[in-house]
């Protein structure tokens, strides 16, 4: 499609254990247009981040993915497929990772991680101290000269999520992907966050993986996985206003606001759908369950 | 009850709090609100003695626990026992569950030789934890059963007082109602009570019966 920057779809992606293998994802994809955001949404360990990570081919040595069918247009027209897309991380494919303190070297100063984002972007020498200047000014530090020469651990949570949102500021980049970007963050800082990101990167794509469901209502589409299995996916306002999937119904009404609604496992065995177990519908009819569709909104319930 | 009493403490150099007090009721759940970076972690760190306060003291059922000339009582304080944010922090990569919770059991003195194993399952099926998970390592489990395994740790002292400090902030939505629907039936059942860290208001409102908010270096009551 014209307007697409990233189109993903892999068949599965496999962990070797030692004397077996487990399936982590089954089939996953998704497209982003240019300026659009997508969040991955799902419970822990659903296969958000392992799906993210073979965008950009950084998959642990033991875990595979197959039937791998992606492209990514770059600035300047180039379009990158398959495996090609790997050699476009930290340029065209920037990644804000979870915990800004924690990505963060704490033996180096501010400084000296936009220094080096910089150099691998073709930077000048003679320009280092200025463009990194800007790139803190532009990730929201009214008064950068004050924050470039201090060393992660004086930074707040906020503030080091913000210099992971400068560091990402490679001036070629076409996809962001943030992980869990505003974990452990308040509502205000979460909100900036998302204003900062749409301030910052207005032309790229977005993919964010969170279990935030505010967060998740800030951006256009959304995909709900679980174990691996995409349960529902279209855009945010109708996918969290009107779910069509128990899984999807079930995260909604444990929010706080809804009640914070319990999902117990209510049978021992594993039916067809991964949420089969905990599902107060759960019947017969579910292991001949196929994937419905309304115009954009996909879903795979009874 | 646990009162705190025209407290000022400071962390990293920094005055955090000033001349603060608040109260933390039995049987109740009371919820400390505060945005990132307000104190909340530094009162949670007074009340487990992580902390020495500067002016002020630490009542517990009208007894000392800690003032600014009396060191940190800490007999006393294991009664006080904390889940933090970060679930597998607090465990040891290279150490099965188990043997994590036989550790405590034994420093503790909590059980006779030999009954260690009975102890780790009545606390292990109070939070709903499978005997298969606590035979894994920390990198086997998940981040809601990591936080479930926190608070078995917790359940071991039989706490009067809880301090789920941001504890689920980490975990997603339905991860999150089933550990705080576990700590609600645990605090029915035993009449534990809970201090909330939270920075959550829609949360501390739902789950809570008393709300303080820490702003501007003071504590001050919301409900």
């Amino acid at each position: 499609m014209k307007n697409t920057v990233i189109s993903y779809y892999s068949e599965s992606i496999t962990a070797s254990l030692k004397n077996s293998s487990r399936l982590i994802t089954g089939r996953v994809g998704f497209t982003i247009k240019y300026g659009e955001k997508l969040s991955l949404i799902g419970e822990t360990g659903s296969g958000k981040t392992i799906t993210a990570l073979s965008i950009m081919g950084l998959l642990p040595q033991n875990v595979k993915c197959s039937g791998l069918e992606m492209t990514l247009k770059c600035g300047g027209g180039k379009t990158y497929r398959n495996e090609e897309v790997f050699k476009t991380v930290g340029s065209g494919i920037v990644y804000i990772p979870q915990n800004g303190l924690e990505s963060l070297d704490p033996s180096r100063r501010v400084r000296g991680h936009l220094y080096d984002t910089l150099k691998k972007n073709g930077c000048p020498k003679t320009e280092l101290g200025e463009r990194a200047l800007q790139m803190l000014r532009l990730s929201g530090f009214p008064q950068p000269e004050n924050i470039i020469d201090l060393y992660p651990f004086q930074l707040s949570g906020g503030m080091a999520q913000r210099v992971t949102i400068a560091l990402a500021m490679t001036g070629r980049e076409s996809l962001i992907i943030a992980d869990e970007p505003t974990n452990g963050l308040d509502r205000e800082n979460s909100d900036n966050f998302v204003r900062l990101l749409d301030s910052s990167f207005p032309q790229a794509a977005k993919l964010i993986i969170t279990h935030d469901m505010a967060l998740a209502a800030l951006t256009d589409s959304v995909l709900v996985l679980k174990n691996g299995t995409v349960m529902e996916k279209g855009p945010s306002k109708e996918v969290l206003e009107n779910p069509r999937c128990m899984y999807t119904k079930s995260l909604i009404s444990a929010l706080v606001k809804n009640g914070m609604k319990e999902t117990p496992v209510l049978r021992g065995e594993n039916g067809s759908c991964p949420f089969y177990s905990r599902c107060p519908s759960a019947c017969e009819k579910c292991s001949s369950v196929t994937v419905k569709t309304a115009g954009e909104h996909v879903w795979r319930c009874i | 009850m646990i009162s705190i009493e025209d407290i000022s403490l400071s962390y990293r150099d920094n005055l955090i709090i000033s001349s603060a007090s608040m109260e933390i009721k039995n049987n109740a759940v009371t919820a400390l609100l505060g945005e990132s970076g307000a104190g909340k972690s530094t009162v949670a760190r007074l009340l487990t003695g992580l902390l020495t306060p500067e002016t002020g003291r630490v009542m517990m059922d009208s007894q000392l626990l800690v003032s600014s000339s009396q060191k940190y009582d800490r007999k006393k304080g294991l009664s006080i026992q904390m889940v933090q944010q970060h679930p597998y922090l607090s465990l040891d990569p290279r150490q099965r569950i188990s043997d994590g919770f036989l550790e405590i059991i034994r420093y503790h003195h909590m059980a006779e030789k030999g009954k260690e194993k009975e102890l780790i399952r009545e606390v292990t099926e109070a939070v709903g934890l499978g005997a298969v998970v606590i035979n894994h390592l920390p990198g086997q489990i998940s981040g809601g059963e990591a936080q479930r395994v926190s608070l078995a740790k917790a359940l071991l002292f039989k706490p009067q007082l809880l301090i789920l400090d941001e504890a689920t902030s980490m975990l997603d939505v339905s991860t999150q109602a089933n550990v705080l629907s576990l700590v609600k039936r645990i605090r029915e059942k035993s009449g534990l009570s809970v201090l909330l860290i939270t920075h959550d208001s829609e949360l501390s409102e739902t789950y809570s019966d008393y709300i303080y908010r820490i702003e501007n270096k003071t504590i001050r009551r919301e409900k």
